[in-house]
């Protein structure tokens, strides 16, 4: 019989898979959030992050163990591309095809509890954000919805990170102009 | 009063030991927490000092906060099923 590894001992997980547990679980949410705004609903989400999460175990020997969110979504950002997916993903379409995000907000009727806590300016983004060009919309809602750095967010979008700052804070300043033409931010309309 | 003009005489107002023409060109990475301790303390102390910027700083928190609730975290059952798909992976069951 041969002597067990004490890395590979009876009962124990193998340590890549051990590292890779690890590295992953904190992640999670994260990419479920990007792939949710990249896919446009729940379904293709978790099958994207699924994807991913294979890719990423299929791949996990040549990752340096270095900013793991960063290689994840480029594992994420590739089996996206990768996938022949019928429709154009969400965050690649342009807001006048239509976004989900927008259709089931209008679908569910709201709670009691949800109109008390939507306040004037949450009804009011969402018709702010739908109307920024496509580009403007795509980093914003990489960055300010779904909580990425500038640098994750251009992973995602094969862009420059500079140009993920720039068109950013484009999209907020055009986001808040809409929003104080209407009404000052303390809720008055003027 | 033209905005060309706001913007002109504010290269010369000096709050906090930055310009406003200054502070309005990094107030997002000071948002977003992207600038060094020494450049971010100068930016809050002048929007601390300059009413009209720390204005314009309010209104772009409260745009950040009104999209940070926009995101849609996965659901509990999501959540399971994910996890329990990183522990067959881990376990040899998949692919």
């Amino acid at each position: 019989m041969r002597d067990p590894s004490p890395l590979t001992a009876p009962g124990t997980p193998p340590v890549a898979a051990v590292r890779f547990d690890a590295v992953v679980l904190p992640e999670i949410e994260a990419l479920y959030r990007v792939a949710r705004s990249i896919t446009g609903n729940p379904h293709d989400a978790e099958d994207l992050v699924q994807e991913t999460l294979l890719r990423a175990f299929l791949g996990m020997a040549a990752f340096d163990g270095q900013h793991p969110r960063a290689w994840m979504l480029t594992i994420m950002r590739n089996a996206n591309i990768n996938s022949h997916r019928r429709q154009r993903p969400v965050l690649f379409r342009d807001s006048h095809d239509g976004d989900d995000r927008s259709e089931s907000r209008s679908n569910l009727a709201p709670s009691a509890e949800d109109v008390v806590a939507e306040s004037w300016v949450d009804v009011r983004i969402d018709a702010a954000v739908e109307g920024l060009p496509l580009r403007l919309r795509q980093v914003m809602e990489l960055v300010d919805v779904d909580g990425l750095t500038y640098d994750e967010a251009a992973l995602v979008l094969g862009i420059p990170s500079g140009t993920v700052m720039s068109r950013l804070h484009r999209a907020r300043r055009r986001v808040r102009d809409r929003l104080t033409h209407h009404t000052d931010l303390g809720g008055r309309t003027t | 009063m033209k905005v060309t003009s706001m913007v002109h005489l504010d290269m010369f107002r000096r709050k906090g030991g930055v310009t406003c023409l200054q502070v309005a060109r990094i107030l997002q990475r000071y948002l977003d927490d992207q600038l060094d301790e020494g450049a971010a303390a100068q930016v809050a102390s002048h929007l601390d000092e300059c009413r009209r910027c720390g204005l314009d700083a309010e209104s772009y928190r409260e745009v950040k906060v009104a999209l940070a609730s926009r995101a849609r975290p996965p659901a509990p059952e999501q959540m399971e099923r994910l996890t329990t798909f990183v522990s067959e992976l881990v376990a040899g069951r998949k692919p």
